[in-house]
């Protein structure tokens, strides 16, 4: 049994907006100064989006995809820019709206690569990545259900607080917790089994 | 037992529960959970690349983006042309083509109810009352009104033509029963621009005021054994008359 102590979570991470209180809200409305301006075609302000979200996107892209993982961050933010006319201000993070963009780039990398690089005409050495253990857990965490898939990317690749997860997801912070320790629990069986 | 774990995962991730309590409460199970939760938290920590030559990057990759028009003010103009102006368009729309398919799928009686219905509305507003039309009164000019049916009231009339009662007793006579029956519908016809009537349906729609004139006017036609046409050409005849012309200067 491991002897480490939890890290503590809700603790403000440097690179996504934090969550308790009036620092919250300062951030939401920066946040939303941001977007409103991006929209507009600021590209100073969608550059300060770039700097805040990067490090969350590229973690999540680095866990599913290993290699590529900045293009997939840059093509992330090309089609958040060209969607950013369209984007409505629903309650949700904004860093909600760039996870769904960035699913979209990751999953279009999947089928990508499975056209080009099937698995059964490579050498061995060139497949050695597919089973190192991060790419593992992220298979495992792509075989979970939706939500709870959600929950665990959001929380733990992209740093997301549970607030902000509940309120992405539309739940409650208590369901948020559920899904998490479902979802761990599903995690942790298949990579028992494989 | 499963709810019981996750509880007091929830509180050793609060903090509310140690590490050793918890291995203590769940052993063997709780181990591998917090290992795991462990695992996925370094990923989400780790390392990352410094972004702004990745933005340098990317800021040459971006097109270039017209220029946003401001969202649109919802002002009173807009909320009446959104909220009243195209709903009544809309229903306008729906009200014409609804009656423009209703009129095209109705039944012909239906039709021809409604055509009577229309000329009916037509008489009331015109200066004089038609009755019978004026090729209905050989040789008479505009005082021969009271001639058409000088012994009938217009109640009378009214229900003649409604209980179809003059067709009948019309078709009574083995002279000109046809005329009967398709005497009002020509003469209908001519009043009305309803070119095609036919016997039967005339017959099938005796609520028609002005046929009941006619049913009338033909009972009292049918003695000179002749539908309207040939009134024209008697009237055209006795106009002619030369000792028509001379009695009155006799």
């Amino acid at each position: 049994m491991p002897t480490t102590e939890p890290p503590n979570i809700s603790a403000p991470i440097p690179d996504v907006p934090t969550e308790t209180d009036e620092a919250e809200v300062r951030t939401l409305d920066l946040v939303q100064r941001l977007v409103e301006r991006a929209r507009e075609g600021g590209g100073d302000a969608f550059g300060d989006l770039y700097r805040r979200y990067h490090a969350p996107l590229f973690r999540l892209a680095r866990a599913h995809l290993g290699e590529g993982a900045e293009d997939a961050v840059a093509e992330t933010f090309l089609r958040a820019w060209k969607g950013l006319p369209g984007y409505k201000d629903t309650g949700a993070p904004f860093l909600a709206w760039l996870y769904g963009i960035a699913r979209h780039v990751i999953a279009d990398e999947f089928r990508r690569r499975a056209r080009f690089e099937p698995r059964a005409e490579l050498p061995e050495g060139l497949v050695e990545w597919k089973v190192d253990d991060e790419l593992a857990l992220a298979a495992a965490i792509r075989e979970l259900p939706n939500e709870q898939r959600q929950v665990i990317e959001l929380k733990f690749l992209m740093g997301a607080t549970n607030a902000q997860v509940a309120t992405a997801l539309g739940k409650s912070e208590g369901a948020v917790n559920a899904k998490q320790w479902r979802a761990l629990g599903a995690l942790r069986k298949m990579l028992e089994e494989t | 037992m499963r709810s019981s774990l996750e509880r007091d995962l929830a509180r050793w991730e609060r903090g509310e529960l140690s590490l050793a309590d918890l291995g203590l409460r769940h052993p063997g199970r709780a181990g591998g959970m917090v290992a795991l939760y462990q695992r996925l938290t370094d990923i989400g920590t780790a390392a990352v690349p410094d972004p702004e030559p990745l933005w340098e990057r990317l800021w040459q990759r971006l097109p270039q983006r017209p220029v946003m028009v401001p969202a649109r003010t919802v002002g009173p103009a807009f909320v009446l042309r959104r909220l009243v102006a195209r709903p009544l368009a809309l229903a306008a729309a729906l009200v014409l083509l609804g009656g423009a398919i209703g009129y095209a799928v109705a039944p012909q009686a239906v039709n021809h109810r409604l055509s009577s219905f229309w000329e009916s509305v037509e008489d009331l507003f015109r200066d004089e009352p038609r009755q019978g039309g004026p090729d209905r009164t050989p040789g008479s000019s505009g005082d021969d009104e009271p001639g058409l049916a000088p012994s009938v009231p217009e109640d009378e009339e009214g229900d003649d033509g409604e209980d179809g009662d003059d067709d009948g007793e019309a078709g009574d006579d083995p002279e000109d029963g046809d005329d009967d029956a398709e005497g009002p519908s020509e003469d209908s016809g001519e009043g009305s621009g309803d070119g095609d009537g036919d016997g039967d349906d005339e017959a099938a729609e005796p609520s028609d005021g002005e046929s009941s004139n006619e049913g009338s006017g033909d009972g009292s036609d049918e003695g000179s054994g002749s539908d309207g046409s040939s009134f024209e050409e008697e009237a055209d005849e006795s106009s002619l008359d030369p000792d028509d012309a001379v009695e009155p200067d006799d």
